[in-house]
């Protein structure tokens, strides 16, 4: 019986929304309640749309070079981005968690270029100082690397993931490469 | 119809029947998913199973969620589920849950432990945690609940902790010793980890003190390392561990080596490196070796290769003491958990067989990330009788993984329930999945 109500009111709802209004119009608490209910209703059906939703897709790998950094430099620094760092820090620069640190909009990369250029030659061993060492693997240093490679590395993460940071240049490198511990 | 029409025409009935009828659709759509509900005899199993699949008559029950990373997990004679928190919620690293209304949902949960860590399993009218240094047990009263949570008995502690593969998961074998993983705070054992051109020491120190999975008493307090037997060495990192009792054997699932590319960009080009070495399954006895660093196993060659750091070349072999895997995975999977189901509730082929939790990788990188499943494993007399199958995937909720932050959910733990259910944890996006079987 009350199903029965139910549908044929809500049925009446639709097909007289005119009428309906105009009458209701009249009566505003009514409709203030009305509106409250039909409100709840849609943020129940939100919930559990949430809940079910599925994470949107493969995030773009962002490259905003707001710097102006040379496209040769930029492609070169991702050659070696994607020779040796890619694999932990990942193509989107997104990092693993608890594990390899992300690199997007990341503060260690775009600050001051010392501790930058002194973890990407020396590494890390005791683990980088990012989040009270919430990443559990080691930061290689790769002093093997010329200091061209690293300054094009170093320009290219600055300016790559959402980060923005001047140009370093080889000679900035060598300098950090001799300089003593 | 005509009530209907006599009731427009009447302004305050009609204004009356408006409210009644909206609050009563809200009420309606919200039933459902509403975890407020009142008692429910019956389970209330997730619309569309939560989003994974599972092979037919499999259902799904979200026990929990929002949870701060819990990793594994235990549950107890009644159903509750004590899960261990790899960060602490509120100084809290055990979370202890309950469902008083029998629905399948958890609706009360109580924390205690103020540390962080992995393992956690109830033996014997204990519960043994574990945080990354030390094993703690507590004392279960009859419903299995703790009656000493400010104040545990420690079993063992200083462990070695040096962040790197630090779990220490656990595993008990009812006869009075629980084995617990010490990982090798490395790669590949390397002077210097994870470098280019860094060779592999010779032996491994490592050794000595980490890189295999050991055992302690449970009835002595307060030991420290060196009271603790090497059970098995040259496993590099073991989350996965479960003792089984049907052939009261120790089983152990390894996570491989990682970098081969990077490492040996000329034996090893981008492929495979996603696609070595193997992710492992050993039956472990007292004393046996499983190879790292020195091999690694190859899926696909079937055979233990000399790992590049110790002179191999993807194709010399070694390792000829070491132990051959009963299951060989494809690699980065990281199996973080392992469970023997000894259950009634799902059909037999499931008996006695190994589902593996799959965290899923990162290191496939820049190939597509695999993984982020549950796995199953037939067994029988203590070997596999067939190929290894996916039980349970779609945890990630994405079709491609390509970076594992993409990933919702990455299976961690595994328990079995008391009626048979098996209980999946997931530390990315803190939810407790139930697997019940509801098939014919």
């Amino acid at each position: 019986m009350i199903q029965e109500v139910l549908f044929t009111e809500l049925f009446m709802m639709v097909s007289n929304t005119r009428q309906f209004l105009r009458r209701q119009i009249k009566n505003r608490i009514e409709l203030l309640l009305c509106l409250v209910c039909c409100s709840l209703i849609s943020s129940c059906g939100q919930k559990d749309k949430k809940e079910h939703q599925e994470p949107s897709g493969v995030p773009e790998e962002k490259v905003v070079v707001k710097v102006d950094i040379p496209a040769e430099i930029m492609s070169s620094g991702k050659a070696v981005y994607d020779q040796y760092c890619l694999v932990c820090h990942q193509a989107d620069g997104s990092g693993v968690p608890g594990l390899n640190a992300p690199l997007i909009e990341s503060d260690y990369v775009q600050g001051d270029k010392e501790p930058y250029l002194t973890i990407l030659l020396k590494g890390s061993l005791d683990g980088p100082s990012l989040n009270n060492g919430a990443y559990a693997n080691n930061m290689p240093g790769f002093v093997q690397l010329k200091d061209q490679e690293l300054a094009d590395l170093a320009s290219y993460v600055r300016n790559s993931f959402d980060n923005t940071g001047e140009l370093i240049t080889p000679e900035e490198v060598a300098e950090i490469r001799n300089k003593k511990d | 119809m005509d009530m209907y029409v006599r009731a427009f025409q009447n302004q305050k009935t009609f204004s009356y029947l408006l409210m009644f009828s909206c609050l009563a659709v809200f009420l309606l759509s919200c039933k459902e998913n509403s975890k407020e509900e009142p008692a429910a005899p019956e389970l209330e199993f997730a619309l569309n199973n939560a989003g994974l699949s599972l092979p037919e008559g499999f259902k799904v029950i979200i026990a929990a969620d929002s949870l701060k990373n819990p990793r594994h997990i235990a549950v107890t004679d009644n159903g509750s589920i004590y899960a261990k928190l790899r960060e602490l919620d509120d100084d809290n690293g055990v979370v202890f849950l309950e469902d008083t209304d029998q629905d399948g949902i958890m609706d009360r949960q109580e924390g205690f432990g103020n540390y962080a860590g992995t393992g956690i399993g109830i033996s014997q009218g204990y519960l043994y945690a574990s945080s990354d240094e030390a094993v703690m047990r507590y004392t279960l009263d009859e419903d299995q609940k703790v009656t000493n949570k400010t104040a545990p008995d420690t079993i063992v502690s200083g462990l070695l902790n040096k962040r790197q593969h630090a779990s220490k998961s656990l595993t008990l074998d009812g006869a009075g010793n629980i084995y617990v993983n010490i990982g090798a705070p490395s790669n590949a054992c390397q002077e210097t980890d994870r470098t280019l051109g860094s060779p592999g020491m010779m032996p491994c120190p490592i050794l000595d003190s980490a890189g295999g999975v050991w055992q302690f008493r449970t009835d002595k307090l307060l030991q420290t390392f060196g009271d603790g037997k090497l059970y098995a060495t040259g496993l590099r990192n073991v989350i996965g561990l479960d003792w089984n009792h049907t052939d009261q054997s120790l089983y152990v699932t390894q996570h491989g080596r990682d970098q081969l590319n990077t490492l040996y960009p000329d034996l090893y080009d981008v492929k495979a490196n996603a696609d070595l070495p193997a992710e492992t399954l050993y039956r472990v006895e007292e004393g046996d070796d499983a190879g790292w660093p020195y091999v690694y196993y190859d899926q696909n060659q079937q055979k233990k290769i000399l790992s590049p750091e110790y002179g191999g070349d993807g194709q010399k072999t070694g390792g000829e003491d070491a132990l051959d895997p009963l299951v060989a995975f494809p690699a980065h999977l990281a199996p973080n958990a392992l469970l023997f189901y000894s259950g009634d509730q799902f059909p037999e082929r499931y008996k006695n067989g190994a589902f593996i939790a799959f965290h899923g990788s990162w290191n496939r990188a820049p190939e597509i990330q695999e993984g982020y499943n549950v796995v199953f494993v037939p067994f029988q007399n203590g070997k596999p009788t067939g190929e290894w199958e996916v039980f349970a995937e779609g945890f990630a909720g994405v079709d491609e993984v390509r970076s594992p932050r993409d990933a919702a959910h990455r299976p961690t733990g595994l328990a079995q329930g008391p009626d048979g259910s098996i209980y999946v944890s997931d530390d990315s996006g803190g939810t407790i999945y139930r697997i019940v079987y509801d098939g014919e």
